[in-house]
């Protein structure tokens, strides 16, 4: 049940019902894991901390990534995520709020493959996924 | 010289007359004469002779050399003397009083000639270098750096008073003292002592500076920060003669500087915290802006069969004010910016960002029929980014308030504001239109004589211009919510970027006719096509 995951790194929980929602609507029926912070997020993805009895072999087909979160934020997510040789090509695509520039570049420097600007709906979502080439996400069917 | 006004003291009547006759012969004014020491020295000070002829040997209780003390003492007179005895004795006392000749009786009148001459010419040169002296020493003496010249062997042959105060010397105890004994530096992080400047031009014949931090060290110990510079004093041959040591005390310019240094970093602090707060209000308000306009539309979505028309409408509006705050947090983050930063200059063909908006506006109504008119080659020096916020915030204006037009016409071209300049708004100042129609709205040209003024007219609904100062403060609408939509920053916005590229912007109107918005960008000449 593990292939083909999202995983949400979000720390606002109305953003995660709302995100969780537009997933659904559009028949992306995925299975979403939700990591709360960025330390849980890292935890997740190299079976550390609350995950360390995890099987980490099959990482997920996308993170998004949401930027200001406590402990630690999105950024400092992208560059463990990127320095690490198994997950360095793991497709991130980074949750912004705003016309913030400074995020966007900055997430771009340390290797972000997109982003999207809150709050995620359908379409900002596609346009993402198209931009990285996994259509699959979008055209999958219900099992 | 031979204006000179001469007196002649001599007791010999026939005498006196008879010099008196060669003299005027000679071409000089007939001179005065006194037949006495006390006479000659009375009339000197009423009359300001500008040559004395002075007979040594004179009857009365003053002789000539003792005539020619007394004046010597008074006036500044150059005396030659008369005399037929020539005695050892006498040329000694005569010598004292610094005559500028000596002639012995009975003389040649050309001898007289000569010596007259040479007596006028030396006293004028003398009294000439003496002024120069007098002007070089009162300058030195009067400016406000501190001044200390040398002799080639770096002794200290001139201090002036400033120079006096800072080092504790009086010029009379450091005359012919080694410079390194009066002007005693080192440097202020080091504490270790510095060359003596001095030392280096005679060594080097160039002129040196001090090193930054830099102390002096008075006579008494007291430490005082100073700036100098030292330059070779050289002759006509460029041999050094001495060195000239300039310098002041810093002590204000340094605390002016610490203050400056701290003020500038306050400011940096402040515009980091500026940026921290501006961040943190885009992220944290709108989070919940975020919530309230999803879940509403989720409600919209989820639960349209349990809502009735009015429920529809109301989720709807929260909907809308929940977007409408969201863009104006965004507004105002923009806006905020936009005094921060440099601007990044480059050539901004605005012909080609108004032809792309206006492509843009037509595709987002496609069922509006409305006709732009772009000037072309339209190029100037300025940010890109800004500049297109400029345009797009204009252009979009025009087409907002052109909505209820059936021929909606929205122009942007450039005018060549004509010499002499009004700057009263809607008073005189007349247009040239590049674009050879003139200006429909009675041309304004509030900018500098040969400017180039920019516009954007549409033939939309217009505003008041009683209300035009408002035009370009945030959050001022001049038309209500219902008739046109919008925030009110855009205006606010726009002239805080035209402001930024140092240029002027203002607005005509008239109600149910249209507006045009003129602007200049801070230059006189628009960028080479």
């Amino acid at each position: 049940m593990k292939n083909k995951h999202i995983l949400l790194v979000e720390d606002n929980p109305d953003d995660v019902k709302l995100t969780l929602r537009a997933l659904k609507k559009n028949n992306i029926l995925n299975e979403v894991i939700v990591a709360q912070d960025g330390v849980e997020a890292v935890d997740y993805l190299f079976g550390t901390g609350k995950f360390k009895d995890l099987d980490t072999t099959t990482m997920p087909q996308v993170v998004l990534l949401d930027l200001k979160m406590p402990r630690m934020d999105g950024l400092e997510v992208l560059q463990r995520i990127r320095s690490d040789e198994k997950t360095k090509l793991l497709p991130v695509v980074v949750l912004t709020t705003s016309n913030e520039d400074k995020d966007r570049v900055e997430s771009y420097k340390l290797g972000a493959n997109s982003y999207i600007r809150k709050p995620v709906d359908f379409n900002r979502f596609a346009e993402a996924v198209q931009q990285l080439g996994l259509y699959w996400l979008v055209l999958n069917e219900a099992p | 010289m031979t204006d000179a006004k001469i007196l002649i003291v001599e007791d010999e009547a026939i005498e006196a007359m008879d010099i008196q006759q060669r003299l005027a012969d000679m071409g000089y004014p007939l001179p005065d004469i006194a037949h006495s020491g006390e006479e000659g020295v009375r009339k000197v000070e009423a009359l300001q002779p500008d040559l004395i002829l002075m007979d040594i040997m004179m009857p009365g209780k003053m002789d000539g050399v003792a005539a020619a003390e007394q004046i010597r003492s008074r006036f500044d007179i150059p005396i030659i003397f008369l005399t037929a005895y020539a005695d050892d004795n006498t040329l000694s006392r005569a010598k004292i009083t610094a005559p500028y000749g000596y002639i012995v009786k009975p003389f040649q009148e050309r001898e007289l000639h000569i010596t007259v001459d040479m007596a006028l010419y030396r006293h004028k040169m003398e009294k000439e270098l003496k002024e120069s002296k007098k002007w070089y020493s009162t300058t030195l003496r009067s400016i406000g750096d501190a001044v200390i010249a040398t002799d080639k062997k770096g002794l200290i042959t001139f201090m002036n008073p400033v120079a006096e105060g800072l080092t504790g010397w009086k010029m009379k105890n450091a005359l012919n003292k080694e410079m390194a004994e009066v002007f005693n530096i080192m440097n202020m992080d080091t504490r270790q002592a510095v060359e003596n400047p001095v030392l280096r031009v005679i060594r080097e014949g160039v002129t040196v500076g001090l090193a930054n931090h830099t102390i002096l060290i008075a006579r008494e110990g007291k430490e005082i920060p100073i700036d100098d510079s030292a330059a070779p004093i050289k002759d006509d041959k460029g041999n050094i003669m001495g060195v000239v040591l300039v310098f002041r005390d810093i002590t204000e310019r340094e605390k002016m500087e610490e203050a400056l240094k701290q003020s500038q970093a306050e400011v940096q602090t402040v515009n980091r915290d500026l940026e921290v707060y501006s961040y943190t209000i885009s992220h944290e308000l709108k989070a919940p802006l975020r919530s309230i306009e999803g879940f509403s539309k989720a409600i919209l979505e989820d639960y349209a069969n349990k809502l009735d028309a009015t429920g529809k409408d109301f989720c709807k509006r929260i909907v809308a004010a929940s977007k409408r705050m969201s863009q104006q947090i965004d507004s105002l983050l923009t806006m905020s910016r936009l005094t921060q930063g440099e601007l990044r200059e480059n050539t901004v063909n605005l012909s080609d960002m108004a032809e792309v908006i206006a492509y843009e506006l037509k595709k987002s109504q496609p069922e509006r029929s409305a006709e732009f008119v772009i000037a072309k080659k339209i190029k100037i020096h300025g940010d890109f980014d800004l500049l297109r916020i400029v345009m797009e915030n204009l252009l979009a204006n025009a087409w907002k308030f052109t909505g209820k037009r059936k021929a909606a016409k929205i122009e942007f071209g450039q005018i060549q504001s004509k010499p002499p300049l009004n700057p009263l708004l809607n008073q005189g100042g007349e247009l040239v239109d590049s674009e050879n129609s003139p200006p429909k709205l009675g041309g304004v040209a509030k900018g500098r004589g040969g400017e180039t003024v920019y516009f954007v007219r549409d033939n939309g609904a217009g505003f008041d211009m009683k209300y035009a100062d408002k035009l370009f403060m945030p959050f001022q609408r001049l038309h209500s919510e219902n008739e046109f939509s919008g925030l009110g920053v855009g205006l606010a916005t726009v002239y805080k970027i035209i402001t930024k590229h140092g240029g002027k912007i203002w607005a005509e109107s008239e109600m149910g006719k249209g507006t045009t918005v003129y602007f200049t960008l801070g230059q006189t000449t628009p960028a080479p096509p």
